[in-house]
């Protein structure tokens, strides 16, 4: 018999499918089992680089999937900074596995937190999961239960009539409460709204069995809501902005980055309705040099984010078989002086990092 | 008794179609008998937004067109605080009060009706931040910080002139409260061609008032409001419906004894001091139209 290998294709060998191609050409994808069309509804959800995907799939003409639509005649910049059209319905940054699950399962009744409404000085109250969705807070605990009512309806109806989901894994640290084990997508108090206390709140970063269980769980509640559904994975390539963990933080980032790309390859092995695109792969490769990050070696740079999305619509749609084209600019392996324009996206961890550096120099 | 209670009282009522119904107004006045007369003027299509551009510094010109026609503006300044001596002369002989005009301006309903409303149409609705008795529908919200905002960027123009007629010397300025709406869906059809809930847009005058309350007090004038008189469950009464838009007369006679009412309860607070000061100096055997020497010590 002769060495399997030789039966495998170029893109499974390093130096033809890596050493040998310009960055402009690397493309870490097979032909993709699922492609969709612009007819077909497709949500997504996750970390702040999940809104690169959104944009794109609206800005192409995508049937982008909106079940809590802002309202009409609110300007661009409204609907930004109340949440709207961000993703699919008004949840805000998703950043962990945990996260995704209690979201799902409070959508459809099986998780209610205990400790979820904070009200500040002025009688203004915010949703702890999901802390910016209201800049100033709710008028009113009225408003704010009122509001999270429909929200989480609005939740339920996505996951039901959805025809793909795509969720881009963030983060494996977590804030989670001790009461009940609710997870916030950032510490409370920290930047945004909340007090930290500590005997409230802990720190926790998740485990590759945890971080899979979780993804796991919430797959199969998905698929049971709704058994047409097809789910792509995808992993932030953004690293962490800070580390609770006793550890530097690039230590931290690849520990959680592998535990994330770890859940969902085990996904994609165990469903077949679950498919990944590696825009992890596409912005942190060796042979890129860093060239789709910025100076400050964490933010994805407008043409990263075009290049990930151009291979995005190319693997996945009907109409991009094929065509993941070179995109302008990203082959001479430089990187940018300073950020390059990129679309502005809403963050709830950055915010976290901005008020932490405010915090200091005061 | 006051000599501006002496005579008839008049009351002069300018702004959009909400104005009307006072038209021609004559009654007696409950606690002193006066007469009360009103003069009104309809400005088509006046809103909030327009009556006052704060970067220019320029009023509607109808507003100021009607001021001057009424003999309150004369050579762009408050003929009662004037003290040009032709002024001066004309206001004495033609009987005028010694005090600011009463002024109630009628603005804010196509405001409301126009831009605010099409945040909510038929497919939201929105918490309001005070208690109501209005339900709250199984729709989608509109945050009320985008309610409140849309409010706002209706209601500033209006209020830095109010604050500008304030500052020229009109300290009796009032403004009358957007009437309850029409219960009637059938109407707000034909006259939005769109539909929207009674309740929801109800609710949305109620937050407009409410605003607007916080925001003439800020610049110490006073809204004339009769909701609990005009609604039922804090719905619009089946009487004071007169055409779908606007309150008959009766509703109309209703805020405007309120105005009355007010008026009389404030007049200290609005004394025209420096009328007062003309007669002092007059009773004096001074001319009042020297400026005064300085002491010689």
């Amino acid at each position: 018999m002769s060495c399997p290998y030789t039966t495998l294709p170029a893109s499974s060998f390093w130096r033809q499918a890596v050493a040998e191609r310009s960055t402009a050409d690397l493309d870490p994808h097979l032909p993709a089992r699922l492609r969709f069309g612009p007819d077909q509804r497709i949500a997504s959800a996750g970390s702040c680089f999940a809104q690169h995907i959104s944009r794109a799939l609206k800005a192409r003409g995508y049937n982008y999937y909106v079940t809590e639509p802002a309202p009409a005649h609110l300007t661009p910049d409204q609907e930004e900074r109340f949440g709207f059209g961000l993703f699919s319905a008004r949840y805000g940054n998703i950043y962990s596995t945990l996260q995704l699950l209690q979201l799902i399962q409070r959508a459809f009744g099986g998780f209610q937190p205990a400790d979820q409404f904070w009200t500040d000085r002025d009688g203004r109250v915010f949703d702890l999961l999901r802390p910016r969705i209201t800049p100033k807070g709710y008028v009113s605990m009225i408003e704010a239960e009122a509001d999270l009512k429909r929200h989480l309806r609005a939740v339920r109806q996505l996951i039901e009539t959805t025809d793909i989901f795509i969720f881009t894994l963030g983060l494996t640290e977590s804030w989670v409460s001790k009461l009940d084990g609710t997870v916030y997508p950032t510490c409370p108090g920290c930047g945004s709204a909340g007090d930290f206390d500590d005997a409230r709140y802990a720190f926790h970063n998740l485990s590759v069995t945890e971080t899979t269980g979780y993804l796991a769980e919430a797959i199969n509640l998905m698929s049971a809501a709704n058994p047409r559904l097809q789910i792509i994975l995808t992993v932030s390539p953004v690293p962490l902005a800070a580390t609770m963990e006793p550890r530097h933080v690039m230590q931290a980032t690849t520990y959680s980055k592998s535990v994330l790309r770890v859940a969902a390859e085990e996904m994609v092995r165990r469903y077949d309705n679950v498919h990944y695109f590696g825009s992890y792969e596409i912005i942190t490769n060796a042979k890129n040099a860093g060239a789709y990050f910025a100076d400050d070696a964490r933010s994805v740079t407008a043409e990263g984010v075009a290049r990930a999305m151009t291979l995005f619509f190319a693997h996945f749609t009907a109409d991009g078989a094929g065509a993941a084209t070179r995109s302008d600019g990203d082959g001479d392996g430089h990187r940018p002086a300073a950020p390059a324009p990129a679309a502005q996206i809403v963050c709830d961890e950055d915010e976290f990092y901005r008020a932490l550096a405010a915090s200091r120099s005061n | 008794m006051d000599t501006e209670l002496e005579t008839v009282l008049p009351v002069y009522i300018v702004g959009d179609s909400h104005s009307l119904p006072y038209r021609n107004m004559v009654f007696r006045e409950r606690w002193t008998g006066a007469w009360v007369m009103a003069r009104t003027k309809y400005i088509p299509g006046a809103t909030a937004r327009e009556f006052y551009n704060p970067d220019t510094g320029e009023f509607h010109p109808d507003f100021i067109a009607f001021l001057e026609y009424e003999g309150l503006v004369r050579n762009g300044r408050a003929t009662h605080l004037s003290m040009d001596d032709v002024d001066f002369a004309i206001a004495k002989a033609a009987g005028q009060a010694v005090r600011p005009p009463l002024i109630m301006i009628t603005i804010g309903e196509i405001d409301v009706r126009g831009p605010i409303l099409q945040l909510l149409k038929d497919s939201h609705d929105f918490v309001p931040p005070f208690a109501t008795t209005l339900p709250l529908l199984d729709k989608p919200l509109v945050p009320w910080d985008l309610i409140d905002e849309a409010i706002e960027a209706r209601l500033g123009p209006f209020i830095a002139g109010l604050d500008q007629l304030v500052k020229a010397g009109f300290k009796r300025v009032y403004v009358q409260s957007v009437v309850p709406p029409t219960r009637q869906e059938a109407r707000i059809r034909e006259l939005q061609n769109y539909d929207c809930p009674v309740s929801v847009r109800t609710k949305l005058v109620q937050a407009f008032n409410w605003k607007l309350a916080q925001k003439v007090r800020s610049v110490n004038l006073f809204m004339i409001d009769r909701w609990s008189d005009l609604t039922e469950g804090d719905l619009l009464r089946p009487e004071f419906d007169f055409d779908g838009v606007h309150l008959p007369p009766k509703g109309a006679r209703l805020l405007l004894e309120t105005l009355i009412d007010h008026a009389i309860d404030s007049r200290g607070l609005v004394a025209n001091h420096p009328r007062y000061e003309l007669y002092y100096r007059m009773a004096c055997g001074l001319d009042p139209f020297q400026p005064a020497k300085p002491n010689a010590a």
